[in-house]
Formats: structure tokens, C-alpha cells, sequence
């Protein structure tokens, strides 16, 4: 008599529908009012977050560090589809690549054979300059899980975090050019903040006048050159590398070519497909190798 | 006892899928699953839109905060940044819940597509504030209209799904 039934007018309001009304009015007060509270609690994460406290970057890393595996399984079938295009492709044009790479080993035989000649003389001339030796880097390889998500940010998600040597500020490069650095860095997961990102400043030289310019993204495909002094001096074409100031990035890492100046607006064309990346490299800090023998 | 535990997890699925599909969309929209398409069109808003009108009983408001949690974290905005647009849209929605129940296709949709210019606005606005900067919205604003004119097939794959 007093459960729920399926004869109208005899549910749980039995016959007073004013009171199931009521009831559902009070049910999306109550859900509008929790959303009106989730509002606020967004607004003061989002100040801390901007604020850059620990606590807010702490949860993100722990985030993505949480959710990485996750995105790593996910992307497996992605990966294989792109594998198995890019084999396809491979298996079509091998004779046409074949012949290319066959001229191309000439020429790189012979270009081997002059470096070995070269280094060996570098080798010994600094052996009679008694010169101390140079530091080198060590390169950590990592796989992208996640790409950009919205449009007001540059940036993507590596597999590879702390415990695999990854550190804050390192350069990402590949083999065509840099990439660019790691921002939150993770046990297991490592955000890189691409050079085409708004927040990105890259200090660089334009080949060839050698000027110095800092080049800053601008969330769109072409980052652009900022406190450049000879504009007149520099045409579309011109390479653009790493200048080594600051010391996050190393001198001489190619990084794009001057795509186009519209008055005071010069325009970069970075060599890396920043949309077509799977890998990326990663450039550990500067070692001493007599620390390492001594080890 | 087998067929009841299997009823069971049937229900289970029944009330957890659309936040879980809503965390799904959360991921999905970070891999460019549409790399040949010049943009990117975003699964998450119209999903949310989609199960706030039709199980709004089962998408829970600190569920919904959670994703935008996740959202900003994995994309790399502010924490914060892309919850509120959740949180508004979902709020939007559920206010106007019983007049969207009973509108047709058509006029759902076209309240998508306003929703997503507002959406657009709030996110505009403050991805500017952050950067102290008038940002270009148009690959936001393309990026949105895609996802809208997307949105007949995502709603015949989610009404076989609720179904």
C-alpha cells in the first residue's frame, strides 16, 4: 500500500504529484548548488595551479605518472596501424629507396673516411695543446603517449620520467632538430613543452650573420623571432640553431629555417614535424667522464 | 546464483558507463587519432552534453570535476582550466535538462552549438588571462565547430550503446 506501484496515481508520491515535483525541483537545486561549489573549488585550483605552488604541480605529476600506463596500453593499437602504414609505404617504394641509398653510401663512405682523418688530427692537436678534455652528454630515448589536447597548448607526454634520468629542463631534440624541454618531470611520465608554445623561449643564432634572437612560440606552427637588431641583414632561407645562452639548451642544435619576415615579424619553420613525432630524445645534463672512469 | 551475479555486473556497467566513457573521451582526445584531418575534433564536451541530458542521475558532479582534473593534467593546462568549462557546460545542460529531454534532434543540437561558442568564450578568456595575451581563437573555435558537426554520430553511437 505505501511501495511503489505501478497503477497511476499510486507511486510513491501516490496522489500528490505536486510532491514528486517538489522532490525533483530540490534533487536539481541540490545537484546546481554542488556544481555552483565545484565552480569555486575549480577557481582556487586553478590560482594555485597558476601560482605554480607545489601541492597543485605535485598532482599533476602524480596524474600523469598515474594515468601514463594506461595511455601507454592505449596507444599500442594506434602505434601498430601507423607501424604497419609505414611498413606498407616501405615495402612499395623499397626499389626506388634502394637506389637512393645506394648513392648515398658513396658518398657517405667517403665523407666517413675524411672525418676519421680529421678526428684523429683533432685528437692530436689537442694531445699537443695539452687541451682538458670535453664533458659529453648522455641521451635517454622515450616513446610520446599523449599529444596536445587543446589548442592554447604545446605540449606532449613521455614514458620516461625520474627514475629513468629524466630531469626538469632538459633539451628534447631528434635526429632533425630540437624538440623542446621538459617542464613536470615524473617517476614515470615526463611533459615536454614544445617550441611552438607560447611559454616557449628558445635563445638562438641566425647562421650566416651570426645574430643573436630568442625565438618564442606562439601556439601556432611558426614560432617567431623576437630581438632581432639587423632585420634587414636576414632573408627567408636562413638557418636558425641553438645559441647555447642560458645554458638549457646546447649551441648549435639546428632548430628551423627562416620561413618568412612580414616587416618586423620574422617567422621560423622548424625542421621536426612537431604533429608526426613518435620518439624523442632527451639530452641529459653535462657529465664529466673522469667522474664516470672513477666510478 | 551465475545469472544474478552476471544481471549484477550488467547493472554495474549499466550505471558506470557514461562517467567511464566520459574519462575514456578524456584520453581518446589525447592522441591524434584524426592526424589526417587538419584539427583535432574534442569527444569529451559533447559526451558530457550527451549523458547530462539523457543520465544525469548517473554522472555525479565531483565525477565530472575529476575528468576536468585529468583533462588538465594530461593536456597540460592549469589544473582547474578546462574543469570549469566542464563544470559550467554540465550545469548549463542540467538546468535546462527537461526542456532538452523533450526537444528534437534539431533544436539539441543547436543548443550544442551555442553551448560550444559560450564554451569557447570561457576558454578563450581564460587561457588569455593567463598568458596576459589576446590569443587567436579561431583554431578553438574550428576545432569546436567540428566537434558540433560531429555530434549526430556520436549520439547514434551512444543511444545503441544506452540502449
Amino acid at each position: 500500500m505505501f511501495g511503489r506501484s505501478n497503477k497511476p496515481g499510486f507511486g510513491l508520491y501516490g496522489r500528490r504529484p505536486w510532491l514528486k515535483r517538489a522532490h525533483q525541483t530540490f534533487h536539481l537545486y541540490r545537484k546546481l548548488f554542488l556544481v555552483f561549489v565545484f565552480i569555486l573549488i575549480s577557481v582556487f585550483t586553478l590560482g594555485l595551479s597558476y601560482a605554480n605552488i607545489p601541492f597543485a604541480t605535485k598532482v599533476r605529476v602524480f596524474l600523469t605518472d598515474l594515468t601514463t600506463p594506461v595511455m601507454t596500453v592505449a596507444s599500442i593499437p594506434y602505434d601498430l596501424t601507423i607501424s604497419t602504414k609505414n611498413k606498407i609505404y616501405k615495402w612499395i617504394y623499397t626499389y626506388h629507396v634502394l637506389d637512393d641509398l645506394e648513392a648515398e653510401n658513396v658518398t657517405l663512405h667517403t665523407q666517413v673516411n675524411r672525418l676519421k682523418s680529421l678526428e684523429d688530427e683533432n685528437k692530436k692537436l689537442r694531445k699537443l695543446m695539452k687541451m682538458v678534455p670535453d664533458r659529453f652528454r648522455t641521451y635517454i630515448t622515450a616513446r610520446i603517449v599523449a599529444y596536445p589536447g587543446r589548442p592554447f597548448v604545446k605540449s606532449i607526454l613521455l614514458n620516461a620520467g625520474a627514475k629513468d634520468g629524466v630531469e626538469e629542463q632538459q633539451p628534447v631534440l631528434t635526429e632533425d632538430g630540437l624538440v623542446g624541454r621538459t617542464v613536470d618531470v615524473g617517476d614515470h611520465s615526463t611533459r615536454i613543452l614544445l617550441i611552438t608554445d607560447l611559454n616557449s623561449r628558445v635563445p638562438v643564432i641566425i647562421e650566416g650573420i651570426n645574430e643573436h634572437a630568442i625565438m618564442a612560440g606562439d601556439n601556432t606552427d611558426h614560432p617567431i623571432l623576437k630581438y632581432v637588431k639587423q632585420i634587414s641583414k636576414i632573408k627567408v632561407g636562413d638557418k636558425i640553431k641553438t645559441s647555447g645562452r642560458g645554458g638549457v639548451f646546447a649551441s648549435s642544435t639546428p632548430v628551423g629555417i627562416i620561413s618568412e619576415i612580414d616587416g618586423a615579424t620574422i617567422k621560423v619553420q622548424p625542421y621536426v614535424d612537431l604533429e608526426a613525432l613518435t620518439h624523442v630524445t632527451l639530452v641529459t645534463p653535462l657529465v664529466d667522464h673522469r667522474l664516470i672512469r672513477m666510478e | 546464483m551465475f545469472y544474478d551475479m552476471l544481471l549484477r555486473y550488467k547493472l554495474f556497467l549499466k550505471y558506470c558507463f557514461p562517467l567511464f566513457s566520459i574519462f575514456i573521451a578524456v584520453i581518446l582526445d589525447r592522441f591524434h587519432v584524426f592526424r589526417a584531418l587538419p584539427l583535432e575534433p574534442n569527444l569529451t564536451f559533447p559526451m558530457i552534453y550527451y549523458w547530462t541530458i539523457h543520465r544525469a542521475e548517473l554522472l555525479p558532479v565531483p565525477g565530472i570535476f575529476l575528468a576536468g582534473i585529468l583533462d588538465d593534467a594530461l593536456g597540460g593546462t592549469y589544473l582547474g582550466q578546462n574543469t570549469l568549462e566542464f563544470l559550467f557546460l554540465y550545469g548549463a545542460v542540467l538546468g535546462q535538462r527537461q526542456y532538452l529531454l523533450n526537444a528534437s534532434f534539431f533544436m539539441s543540437w543547436m543548443v550544442l552549438f551555442f553551448l560550444s561558442l559560450g564554451l569557447m568564450v570561457i576558454e578563450w578568456g581564460i587561457a588569455s588571462l593567463i598568458s596576459q595575451t589576446w590569443l587567436d581563437a579561431t583554431p578553438l573555435f574550428l576545432e569546436n565547430t567540428l566537434s558540433v558537426v560531429l555530434y549526430p554520430w556520436l549520439t547514434y553511437l551512444l543511444n545503441k550503446i544506452k540502449d
